[in-house]
């Protein structure tokens, strides 16, 4: 008996099947930018002084502060006023101008002092975290990376 | 007409190929999984600060560390994420010291120095606080919150801030 072999060719699917590994990314990916931070945050770290360390600021040569007043910047020395600097209000202060004049000024004082590099920043009770901050970045900038925040102390208190 | 027939016996009949070509959609994905996974957070604490709060930004560059975290939004002090004290109430009391603060860093200081006994060290080494103020927020508030993680045994205090590119 003679076998009836078939005329046609099998053919074979060579493509990749790449459907279930599409399935996983289309389930990564949302997953993952839910939880992805796109902001990247970073840290001031700062110590508070401490009753040694300000009875220390006493007796120290060169205590380096800032004070940020209703309307100027005053930078000074053992308490003694070197520089003051017009401060305008809003959500961008200090502005470009302000800010160059701190930074050039603290630079200087670095450049007088190459071995001191701590600054008191002495703000005011309604001073914005932001301005603060700001006014930290300048210092840094200007080479002096420890910072102490104080308070001002309020007239008549 | 035979021809035809033969033809049509030899691919099949009627079959056409529909499938859709999903490389360069494959390419495409692979592309965004690489570039979502380097987005990231490589080292350090990845955290996001609570809804409603716009940290300042700045150019420090010091990682996040793995730490307490208090947080100050436009209207409550949180304490990891749980509510604390009112920002209206610390800006009007008199005193320095945040109360129901104070209790609440009493209780993690306990936990940490009981994690810490478990471990067989005496007493927590980790005593860093990261505080998540909100930009607009007063000098007063991040002063009174300040003095009280000190006061609280939390001395090592970080700011976290958002970064920005240096001017």
């Amino acid at each position: 008996m003679r076998i009836k072999r078939r005329s046609f060719r099998q053919t074979v699917n060579s493509d990749l099947e790449l459907r279930p590994l599409m399935n996983v990314f289309i389930v990564l990916i949302p997953m993952l930018l839910m939880s992805a931070v796109f902001m990247e945050i970073r840290t001031i770290e700062m110590t508070l002084p401490q009753a040694a360390d300000a009875a220390e600021a006493l007796t120290e040569p060169f205590d380096l502060a800032i004070r940020i007043t209703p309307s100027v910047y005053v930078i000074g020395a053992n308490g003694v006023a070197m520089n003051s600097i017009a401060r305008t209000h809003g959500p961008d202060a200090p502005d470009a101008t302000a800010s160059q004049q701190i930074r050039a000024a603290l630079a200087g004082i670095v450049a007088a002092h190459p071995k001191h590099d701590e600054i008191r920043i002495v703000a005011e009770s309604r001073t914005r975290y932001q301005e603060i901050i700001a006014v930290m970045d300048l210092a840094r900038a200007a080479g002096l990376p420890r910072v102490a925040l104080e308070g001002a102390q309020v007239e008549g208190s | 007409m035979r021809r035809f027939t033969r033809r049509r016996r030899r691919f099949g009949a009627g079959e056409h190929r529909t499938g859709i070509t999903l490389t360069s959609l494959m390419d495409i994905l692979t592309c965004l999984l690489f570039f979502v996974l380097k987005s990231f957070v490589a080292g350090g604490e990845a955290t996001v600060p609570p809804p409603g709060l716009d940290l300042p930004s700045s150019t420090a560059e010091s990682p996040m560390a793995t730490s307490l975290v208090v947080a100050i939004d436009k209207e409550a002090i949180l304490v990891g994420s749980e509510r604390i004290a009112s920002v209206s109430e610390a800006r009007a009391s008199s005193s320095m010291i945040i109360a129901p603060l104070a209790a609440r860093l009493k209780e993690a200081r306990d936990q940490m120095d009981e994690l810490a006994r478990r471990k067989g060290l005496k007493t927590s080494e980790a005593r860093l606080v990261t505080i998540q103020g909100d930009q607009n927020m007063e000098f007063k508030v991040l002063q009174k919150v300040m003095f009280t993680l000190d006061q609280g045994g939390f001395p090592d205090i970080a700011l976290a801030v958002i970064k920005k590119a240096a001017a």
